[in-house]
């Protein structure tokens, strides 16, 4: 009994990754960032530290060109590209949702752009019927995607969706995904191609991609895991992928990281601090604002099945710091703390 | 850098059954004394809500945030307290005498349906 027990443990063993070896990078950022990176499960991960002119890296079992899911860090692209729609007259920060999208007279048509972009439209974090909560739980938890909703299933799930707190900020993420999908609209284009078109083309982010369905990723999509250790389902997000569906790499993210401290990105502009967070922080049209001991910190952090990232910016200092990692556990702190040592 | 809420949940739930694990075993392999098993209901039934355990701990535990030997401190005293009761089985009664032996085969069938249950999640999750 005690063997069949022990070889079933065996067997069943949480498969847990641990931080690479393959080390390539500056010596003095590995050394820093080793252990910060490996106190927790992940395999393969990768830093960017920008601080002026000087860019710094540590990749493990990673390089410049590794493909990360970057999660929530979408938001801000979204949000850029509608400061950018204002800055054409495309629409404008007060335009009503409903103005652009089919909605009727539900509540979240007077909800404005601006709104969506802050997390002030009042609109819940995820889809609130039971069949969509069950689905989305259940998928979470297996570190599936859940996502599944096509363009015409969101605009409906805004359409029954309240709009309770409206002008306090309570994160949503379907708050994001209509409002990437309004922008487009009004630009008379989809998601993608405005995204491309209009953010990536211009930085130069050519290994940036937004798949949108499992059908656009390629074979050898990268492959994350989740907080139990197992390997977790690529996230494309379907018609949520404006809150969360590219997938980028260290290199394209340092081109964005430099085009937003010098203010050349596409509506850059989102990331100055216009509202109160409630927690301390302000926030913007999609990027969060906070103050670290005097030091501004502009940020956005993204998780999926099986990446998590985080995205900071010290704008007045002019440096920047990217974490990617192939793990779903959390790497907001390392970031920070990465950020800050030093500024 | 670790998130302390997940990684306190998680050695916190492996303690928990590796001492129940360990007084199971001590009815198991001691036999006699207020640590015993009442009758073969009792040693199934501690013995499938064990099981059922140690599957749940699987499934939901973060094992990402947790050295992987913790693992083992699940596996070990599990497999001591099913050796226990297995070594134990052959003389224990089929019912004990105290009258509660209905309560035990409700028991005994609730570590059941949870075991199938823990198996159902490591299989599909």
């Amino acid at each position: 009994m005690a063997v069949l027990v022990l070889l079933l443990g065996f067997a069943a063993r949480p498969q847990v990754p641990s931080l690479s070896d393959r080390e390539a990078g500056d010596p003095g950022l590995l050394d820093r960032a080793r252990p910060l990176l490996a106190a927790d499960a992940r395999e393969r991960a990768s830093v960017v530290v920008i601080d002026g002119d000087r860019t710094r890296v540590a990749h493990f079992g990673a390089d410049g060109g590794t493909v990360y899911e970057i999660g929530s860090v979408t938001k801000g692209m979204t949000a850029l590209l509608l400061a950018d729609a204002v800055e054409r007259g495309e629409v404008a920060e007060d335009t009503e949702l409903g103005a652009i999208l089919d909605l009727g007279d539900a509540p979240a048509a007077s909800v404005t752009l601006a709104e969506l972009a802050s997390h002030r439209s009042g609109l819940p974090r995820l889809p609130t019927g039971l069949a969509e909560s069950v689905g989305t739980a259940v998928a979470a938890y297996r570190g599936s995607d859940p996502y599944r909703a096509d363009r015409a299933a969101l605009v409906a799930q805004v359409a029954a969706a309240g709009t309770e707190g409206r002008g306090e900020v309570a994160y949503s993420n379907m708050g994001a995904a209509v409002l990437g999908q309004a922008v487009a609209e009004a630009a008379g284009t989809d998601y993608r191609t405005l995204l491309r078109e209009r953010l990536l083309e211009p930085v130069g982010m050519d290994a940036t991609t937004l798949p949108v369905t499992p059908d656009g990723l390629p074979e050898d999509a990268s492959v994350g895991h989740g907080a139990r250790g197992r390997t977790a389902d690529p996230w494309t997000s379907h018609a949520y992928a404006p809150m969360g569906g590219v997938r980028s790499t260290p290199g394209d993210m340092e081109l964005l990281a430099r085009a937003l401290l010098e203010g050349a990105a596409p509506g850059a502009d989102a990331m100055e601090p216009r509202w109160d967070a409630g927690d301390g922080g302000e926030v913007g049209l999609g990027w969060w604002i906070d103050d670290h001991d005097g030091t501004a910190v502009t940020w956005h952090n993204g998780g999926t099945g099986g990446f998590s990232s985080m995205f900071a910016l010290d704008r007045e200092g002019g440096r920047a710091v990217v974490v990617l990692a192939d793990s779903s556990l959390p790497v907001d702190d390392i970031g920070i703390t990465l950020l800050l040592e030093d500024a | 850098m670790t998130a302390w809420l997940p990684v306190v949940v998680g050695v916190a739930l492996v303690a928990w059954l590796a001492l129940d694990a360990a007084l199971i075993a001590l009815r198991g392999w001691r036999g006699r004394g207020r640590l015993r098993f009442a009758d073969r209901w009792d040693a199934l039934s501690r013995a499938l809500h064990l099981a059922a355990a140690a599957l749940l701990l699987l499934v939901f535990v973060q094992w990402g945030h947790l050295p992987g030997a913790l693992w083992w401190l699940v596996v070990l005293p599990v497999a001591a307290a099913l050796s226990g009761a297995a070594l134990r089985w052959p003389e224990l009664p089929r019912h004990g005498e105290d009258g509660a032996a209905g309560t035990r085969r409700a028991s005994a069938a609730g570590g059941a349906v949870l075991l199938v249950l823990g198996l159902a999640l490591v299989v599909l999750v």
